[in-house]
């Protein structure tokens, strides 16, 4: 009797679950049988699996290259594990799962629901879909952008002399189109600020008293009524089955440990693979198969393990030898001046100070991880003086102008930096070489 | 998408004006061939573009006219509220009572810092009246005093307060022969600062231009009036609408379009314009082209360095395809080659025309794809009354013999050190000059090797 029971409630999670996904727009659905046989491991519907897998990251990372949009199993199989990858999935059985998608369908429960967890799908993929009302901004604020190997280097490298001046071209192009959009966006918050002031008064809510540019929009246009109104009753509906989603969610998670369950039962009678190879390995076949983006963070953060290896151990030496002369000075001025506990004191505190400005001054480009949020915004008499920190829900938007001005100016002196450097590189390889006259570009 | 014109000196307020003129009798002339929309897109963008509408629906034009003498200004005020259809801004005007006097030192050490603050006030009411800017247009002439000096101080001035703005100078070109003794100087001066500055430098040659009034539009007395006007048709074939390859609108950033297909590199900014058919009035009605042939000819003219339609050499081919980059130095002096290449095209059945011939990997300097390097802009909607006319604008080693005989004539000039006390007294040192020079044979240098 209870085992029917929580059969037909976890029938029911599980029906919320697939008509949730459902709503966010994932084509095949596979049905509630499907999940039940996968504790189980049933290769039927693995492929099912793997298809939702694939529908459900795809719109999170929309530019990686490495898939095309026809249906080939292979490619969506290698797509999810190389995304699984990049999460940081730690499970090896999932990456030595077949390519062509017949085996493994516990595995894949195992990792949805990890996903669930890990990076909040769901919620990811309800943020995605949300009505837009026009007046977004974004905003990337931290973080130094990576650098990949672009195409223009391997340019230089085939083009001999000429591709230098080719590259230089595409870097004025893009300047040019950068500025293009600078226009555009500087035209953008003009016309929003004019929406805004002339509907000031407009909007039901008083706290935010005047009209977005859809709302806008309707006024101008009272035929597109009925498509926002359908708009937004589907967004309903999917926010409902979000809510009844949640209201099931621990079942889910009930039933998830005794997926687990089952695979640890199993895997202890299975004889473990003799030769388990490297979890990475796994994914990385053959160079051209494996996700072009992948590889090159692969390969960034190779450099930097080596490189951080290689600051450790300079720093190490570095640290001894000069501890090494300082302890003789320290011995030689101890003979010379006696020392009395007042003035050794003072002279102390009077040290750590100077110790305490030159660390903070070190660590002054805290690096934050790059995070690119979209806000609303809203046009507002200045009230009260609230400083609520940026990463917060709410923020004044002189406070985040503050907060890139200062991530202007840092970044501004490291360029001036890095050009000083680079000239002084120029003009010390110019010195050795004989009869060439080194004339830098016009003051500007 | 607005342009402000910034007219500077006695020339560029004369083809400043002429070019308005130009183009607001293009607007309004409906075009018989087209339909009522494509009419109606088009002069809507060309409104918005270089004229603004008062409260009363007066219309004046986007710019703003300097010069030292109020000479000049007032004559092109005053013609241009003649003609009834459009006027010069009220407020939109400065001028001092007395001139440079051909002194390039005056004006960029002198004038333009004292009135610096007027001006650049008079070019931002003007850009707050734009809902976008797209940019500055700024006409001046080379060899003159306010023009050249006061014209490149206010430039820089332009580039430090609207860093991203799209700038592009339009000059002229002196005469050979010209009457200022020291044109050279000023002409060596004004062209290695507004490479500072400038994003791209549209040139004029007057001598070309003069020609072409003399042998193609059979004008006995050429006088200045009749070479700006030429030189106005030729900038108002450049700037007014049309469109960018696929596009469905048209283009909305005109500036920004132009140097993104032909400055992108910080050392040839030099542009030259050629355009077809030029002729006179009474000639226009009787003649009738065909696109092949007008493209075959503008490319003639292109890889021959011809100025104009007549006289071109036809025996100019450019080199066997599959030449190796050694033997450049061996190709045929005369050829022209081409960094990269804008076709404007206006006029009837422009969907048809086959610009092929522009896309032939020989035109171009090796380092740059021809699919790159060259471009097409094309409207239905036919210019000035021309029924067909294809512009090009390029950027290639056109100048290369002109500007070398400038530079040569300069230093010869200033290796005597002649008339160089009248600008250190003002403040430009023997220094400058040098730098300038230096500057200059880079330019050339750079296109040489191209």
């Amino acid at each position: 009797m209870m085992q029917r029971e929580a059969n037909v409630k976890l029938k029911e999670v599980i029906f919320s679950l697939c008509k949730l996904v459902a709503g966010l727009g994932v084509e095949a659905v596979p049905s509630p049988e499907t999940f039940r046989r996968g504790k189980f491991n049933r290769r039927d519907g693995t492929a099912d699996l793997w298809k939702l897998l694939y529908s459900l990251l795809k719109p999170l990372h929309p530019d990686c290259p490495c898939v095309s949009n026809k249906a080939d199993l292979a490619l969506q199989v290698d797509f999810v594990k190389s995304v699984l990858l990049h999460y940081g999935y730690g499970v090896q059985e999932l990456y030595q799962l077949p390519a062509d998608g017949s085996e493994g369908s516990r595995e894949l429960l195992l990792a949805l629901s990890w996903l669930f967890h890990k990076i909040n799908l769901l919620e990811q993929l309800l943020y995605k879909t949300r009505l837009s009302l026009g007046d977004e901004t974004t905003l990337s604020l931290g973080g130094t952008p990576l650098v990949e190997d672009s195409p223009g280097l391997s340019a230089v490298r085939e083009g001999g002399g000429g591709g230098a001046r080719y590259l230089e071209w595409l870097q004025g192009q893009l300047r040019f189109h950068w500025r293009a959009l600078h226009a555009a966006q500087e035209e953008k918050a003009a016309l929003l600020y004019k929406i805004h002031t002339y509907t000031k008064g407009c909007h039901s809510d008083p706290s935010i008293s005047h009209l977005s540019v859809a709302e806008t929009r309707l006024i101008k246009g009272p035929r597109q009524q009925s498509r926002m109104l359908m708009l937004l009753e589907s967004e309903i509906t999917l926010l409902e089955s979000y809510l009844e989603w949640k209201r099931l969610e621990p079942l889910y998670w009930r039933w998830m440990e005794s997926v687990l369950d089952a695979k640890l039962a199993d895997d202890s009678q299975e004889v473990l693979n003799a030769d388990t190879v490297a979890m990475a390995s796994g994914v990385k076949r053959k160079d051209k198969d494996s996700c072009q983006r992948n590889q090159s963070m692969k390969r960034e953060v190779d450099q930097l393990s080596k490189e951080l290896l290689e600051l450790k151990w300079g720093l190490q030496r570095e640290a001894s030898t000069k501890r090494a002369s300082w302890c003789k000075r320290v011995e030689h001025k101890e003979q010379d001046i006696p020392l009395n506990p007042e003035e050794f004191g003072a002279i102390a505190l009077k040290l750590h100070d100077r110790v305490g400005q030159k660390l903070s001054a070190l660590r002054c480009n805290n690096v934050k991880p790059a995070t690119n949020t979209t806000y609303r915004l809203l046009l507002q008499e200045t009230t009260k003086q609230k400083t609520l920190p940026v990463h917060s829900g709410e923020t004044e938007a002189s406070q985040v102008i503050k907060e890139l001005k200062g991530r202007e100016s840092d970044l501004l002196s490291e360029l001036i930096k890095l050009r000083s450097d680079c000239k002084d590189e120029m003009l010390e390889m110019m010195a050795r070489v004989d009869g060439i006259i080194f004339i830098p570009p016009l003051k500007r | 998408m607005s342009i402000v014109t910034v007219q500077l000196g006695q020339c560029g307020n004369q083809i400043g004006q002429e070019l308005f003129n130009v183009i607001s009798n293009d607007t309004h002339s409906s075009c018989g061939q087209c339909p009522k929309t494509e009419n109606e897109a088009y002069s809507v963008c060309s409104q918005e573009r270089f004229f603004s509408e008062g409260r009363n629906g007066a219309v004046s034009a986007r710019a703003v006219l300097v010069d030292m003498e109020p000479k000049v200004i007032s004559h092109a005020i005053s013609t241009a509220a003649k003609s009834g259809r459009w006027k010069y801004g009220d407020q939109s005007s400065f001028c001092q009572k007395q001139g440079s006097g051909n002194n390039w030192a005056n004006g960029f050490c002198v004038h333009g810092p004292r009135h610096e603050e007027d001006i650049m006030d008079l070019i931002r009411r003007e850009v707050e009246k734009c809902d976008r800017l797209g940019g500055f247009f700024n006409m001046m002439s080379m060899a003159g005093g306010t023009g050249s000096g006061m014209g490149t101080y206010i430039t820089q001035c332009l580039r430090g307060t609207y860093p991203h703005s799209f700038i592009l100078n339009q000059v002229t070109w002196p005469y050979g022969t010209g009457e200022v003794i020291v044109q050279n100087y000023n002409s060596v001066l004004t062209l290695s600062h507004l490479y500072q500055s400038s994003d791209a430098i549209l040139v004029h040659e007057n001598d070309t231009v003069h020609k072409i009034c003399a042998q193609l539009m059979n004008i006995k007395q050429i006088s200045f009036k009749d070479v700006n006007k030429v030189i106005a048709h030729q900038l108002g074939s450049v700037l007014q609408p049309a469109y960018t390859e696929g596009a469905s609108e048209y283009n909305r950033n005109p500036l920004g379009d132009l140097m993104k297909s032909m400055v992108c590199h910080p050392e040839y900014k030099l542009l030259g314009l050629r355009n077809i058919p030029q002729m006179s009035e009474a000639s226009l009605a009787y003649s009738v082209f065909t696109w092949p042939g007008l493209l075959k000819h503008l490319r003639q003219m292109l890889i021959a360095n011809a100025k104009m339609e007549e006289g071109v050499d036809w025996q100019v081919r450019p080199p066997a395809d599959g030449l190796p980059l050694a033997e450049k130095g061996t190709r045929n002096r005369r050829f022209n080659t081409s960094l990269a290449n804008l076709l404007i095209l206006r006029g009837k059945d422009v969907q048809s025309a086959d610009t092929g011939g522009f896309m032939d990997p020989a035109l171009y300097t090796s380092w740059l794809p021809p699919g790159v390097a060259s471009s097409t802009w094309r409207t239905p909607m036919s210019f000035n009354r021309y029924e067909k006319s294809a512009t090009l604008v390029s950027n290639s080693q056109f100048l290369l013999k002109p500007l070398d005989g400038i530079v040569g004539k300069a230093w010869n000039m200033f290796a005597s050190r002649a008339y160089v006390h009248q600008y250190t007294q003002f403040g430009i040192s023997e220094e400058d000059f040098l730098d300038s020079f230096t500057a200059l044979e880079q330019i050339i240098a750079s296109y040489t090797h191209l």
